[in-house]
């Protein structure tokens, strides 16, 4: 399936602009209606990629089609695709099969989620780049409360702006999760641009690094694009600013 | 004249130089890219000369190389034919050096001081296998100083548009960690933003050089201005316009 980066540039053709809101919609849309089409297939299918246990290139291909086959179904049918998706995680014995579970767990809005999140964090967390992906994981997540959730994460203890690699496992990410970055109120742009102003005295060359993120306001849809350039404004008035961060928010806003 | 859509870099402000954009689509300097190489050859003089009146275009035949040729003496500017490297470098004032580029990174390079300039092409390729560090030592050995050089990336592929996948990742050691952003997995795969213009920046910064200025032009995005590799292969077609940038000892 096409990465919304595609669909957005198809979208915003000539004088068109994109709507991310109803890219996301669409494809997520698209997801539920393959899900609903194929219930059977899909599950067959994942019932059959689920019973080869081979870690050669059949059993990474196995992997990656059980992942698919979840997303699918999480699109169509929620409960169902939690029940599958907790099944494997418990039932996994390598790194893929656990994260590709967590993976559609993260998106639904169910018990299961909680548990398996909190089971792979115990597991894995005296392992940095396991707690980073983690951290990730839930930041790109399809969860209606993505927001919330990134939110609070920023406050977990193994959370620091000071650590790079723990900053871009969660709000790097956020700000490549379409749903939850262009969320039609603001407030994934909102955040981003706290993370900007927050980063920038610590660390300002990966502070500049999210403003290209917000410098895209100029081929969305109205709506968007003015809390987006907003926000650009905002971080332009704190004043104080790195050089780096200074230079990308002002040629982002200049045009 | 063509009317030309030139960015400058306050870096520069000494050194004459320019990024061309495309002009809306309207104008493609690449003889590899679409259109009679007749128009593109008499396009490329235009826009040398806007950058140095009667300055005579050096811009090499580009292959994603390390290699720098040092220019002393300008060439035909033709299709066939050119010096094939992926940075030029010079000390002798009526050379305009070019670089095309389609979301690779254009970097122009200059000691103004000791009146050494460069010009260079870094896609991820180029910037891994040293052709920024190639492009400096060249200018060294012209008597530039490395501390005195001031880099500006131009146009370029930015992070949010650059998706990448686990075997592009691999081609990097872990400390290049830190210019992939996690993406939305797709396909069943996990996936990354490469941050070109930060590993370029980040390479000049390894290689001494402190006065390093990035434009944080999208060439993918902004499709008013830059042609772009990647748009063009996503969108099936057959061929992609390359934008140049320029510079001249004044």
């Amino acid at each position: 399936m096409p990465s919304e980066t595609y669909l957005f540039e198809v979208m915003a053709s000539n004088t068109r602009l994109a709507d991310p809101g109803a890219i996301n919609a669409a494809r997520e849309g698209l997801k539920a209606v393959l899900g609903t089409a194929l219930a059977g297939e899909l599950g067959a299918l994942h019932a059959r990629a689920s019973a080869t246990a081979l870690d050669d290139s059949a059993g990474r291909g196995a992997r990656k089609v059980k992942t698919i086959a979840l997303g699918l179904i999480a699109a169509a049918d929620p409960a169902r695709a939690a029940t599958l998706a907790a099944a494997q995680f418990d039932a996994a014995d390598n790194m893929t099969d656990r994260q590709g579970a967590l993976m559609v767990l993260c998106g639904l809005d169910h018990p299961a989620r909680e548990e398996r999140l909190a089971a792979f964090y115990a597991r894995y967390k005296d392992n940095p780049l396991v707690v980073d992906k983690w951290f990730t994981l839930q930041a790109l997540s399809l969860h209606p409360d993505v927001i919330a959730q990134v939110r609070k994460l920023a406050q977990h203890p193994d959370f620091t702006m000071k650590n790079p690699n723990r900053v871009r496992s969660l709000h790097m990410a956020f700000a490549g999760n379409p749903k939850g970055f262009h969320a039609a109120t603001g407030e994934g742009y909102q955040m981003v641009a706290d993370v900007i102003l927050a980063l920038d005295p610590i660390n300002p060359q990966t502070a500049a690094r999210f403003v290209p993120a917000l410098g895209r306001w100029r081929r969305i849809e109205p709506g968007r694009a003015t809390l987006m350039k907003a926000e650009l404004e905002r971080i332009m008035a704190a004043g104080g600013l790195s050089r780096d961060t200074f230079e990308q928010v002002s040629r982002s806003l200049e045009g | 004249m063509a009317d030309f859509q030139i960015e400058r870099h306050p870096l520069l402000e000494r050194i004459p130089h320019g990024f061309f954009g495309s002009a809306g689509g309207a104008q493609q300097f690449g003889f590899g890219g679409p259109g009679d190489p007749a128009d593109v050859r008499a396009l490329r003089a235009a826009a040398a000369d806007t950058i140095r009146p009667g300055g005579r275009l050096a811009a090499p035949h580009q292959v994603h190389s390390p290699d720098v040729v040092v220019v002393a003496e300008a060439w035909d500017d033709a299709a066939q034919g050119r010096p094939v490297a992926d940075a030029v470098v010079t000390a002798t004032p009526g050379i305009v050096l070019g670089i095309v580029t389609a979301d690779c990174g254009p970097i122009l390079l200059a000691d103004a001081e000791a009146g050494v300039i460069g010009a260079a092409h870094a896609g991820w390729r180029g910037a891994a296998d040293g052709v920024l560090e190639n492009t400096i030592a060249a200018m060294e050995a012209l008597g530039a100083r490395r501390a005195q050089i001031a880099a500006a990336i131009g146009p370029t592929i930015a992070q949010p548009s650059y998706e990448v996948d686990a075997p592009f990742r691999a081609r990097f050691d872990a400390a290049a960690e830190r210019f992939f952003g996690p993406a939305p997995p797709r396909d069943g795969t996990a996936r990354w933003h490469f941050d070109l213009p930060g590993y370029i920046a980040a390479r000049l910064l390894a290689a001494g050089l402190s006065k390093i200025a990035d434009t944080g032009r999208d060439t993918f995005f902004d499709v008013a201005r830059y042609h772009s590799h990647r748009r063009s292969a996503q969108a099936g077609e057959a061929n992609y316009g390359r934008q140049i940038s320029m510079i001249a000892l004044p």
